[in-house]
């Protein structure tokens, strides 16, 4: 994941710290969360996700007031590597939508 | 709570949390968007990620330049509203990054410089931190009974005020 550089050289103390926290998440290890995601973001069919996290990736994506609290229980993890990937998700999540619209409008 | 609530301001203490925290603030510091348009794209992106805390705060400085709930509640349903041009636009490059809405690179540059439209797209990842929050329903309102007043200080750390009005 890398921060736009249109938006590095308007902003780049923001974006470095943006970039940090992106390499730190780990997202970039979540390909298949990323699949989905950007699946998500297409709009066309999504893939039916067998894996749990990928499950939680696409309706954090798509509407994360609607995730469940099954979904988060079929996770499995403990708190801090639930909050560690919960984070990750985020960052991968948001990182992908800024590519986007970063590329459309500037 | 679908995990313990974290116990920091800096969530739960991790290299991560912090990072996310450093870079928080330096967007909460990039202000050259006047804040009534920041509190709008603020609160749009808690009404969509259904966040419970941001949609129960008021930002100070909105507040100061004139944001009140009658502007609030053209949020939801903008494009019918009254709203300025300027507003719409905001509200559209918001929902580009939060919704994959599409997104007209000629409106939104009628109405904001480059820099400026960096700063909201920065805004919106900013803000949306909340997701996270929301996922784990880890974001209750901080009254459950009323608007809160917030503030940032001059290092782009909010602080929750006083009551604001009857919620």
């Amino acid at each position: 994941m890398v921060v736009p550089d249109a938006i590095a050289r308007m902003h780049p103390e923001a974006a470095a710290l943006l970039q940090r926290a992106q390499d730190l998440s780990g997202a970039a290890r979540l390909e298949a969360c990323r699949a989905q995601i950007e699946a998500v973001l297409d709009g066309g069919d999504l893939p039916s996700p067998a894996d749990a996290r990928v499950a939680f990736a696409e309706q954090f994506a798509f509407a994360v007031g609607s995730v469940t609290d099954e979904q988060v229980a079929s996770l499995g993890m403990p708190d801090d590597e639930l909050w560690a990937f919960v984070a990750a998700i985020y960052e991968l999540d948001m990182g992908l939508r800024l590519q986007r619209v970063a590329e459309a409008v500037l | 709570m679908r995990i313990a609530p974290p116990t920091k301001a800096g969530r739960y203490g991790t290299e991560l949390d912090s990072a996310m925290h450093d870079f928080e603030r330096s967007v909460v510091r990039i202000q050259g968007v006047d804040p009534v348009t920041t509190e709008l794209v603020r609160l749009r992106c808690a009404r969509i990620h259904d966040c419970r805390r941001c949609r129960s705060v008021r930002d100070d400085a909105a507040l100061e330049a004139g944001f009140d709930e009658a502007l609030g509640a053209k949020i939801d349903d903008y494009e019918h509203s009254d709203l300025s041009p300027r507003h719409k636009a905001a509200l559209r490059l918001a929902d580009a990054m939060i919704l994959g809405a599409p997104i007209d690179r000629a409106d939104v540059h009628a109405h904001f410089t480059e820099s400026e439209i960096a700063e909201l797209l920065l805004d919106v990842v900013k803000w949306s931190v909340q997701k996270a929050l929301v996922a784990l329903r880890i974001e209750p309102a901080p009254d459950d009974d009323h608007l809160i007043r917030m503030a940032a200080d001059d290092g782009g750390t909010y602080r929750f005020g006083p009551a604001l009005t009857p919620s």
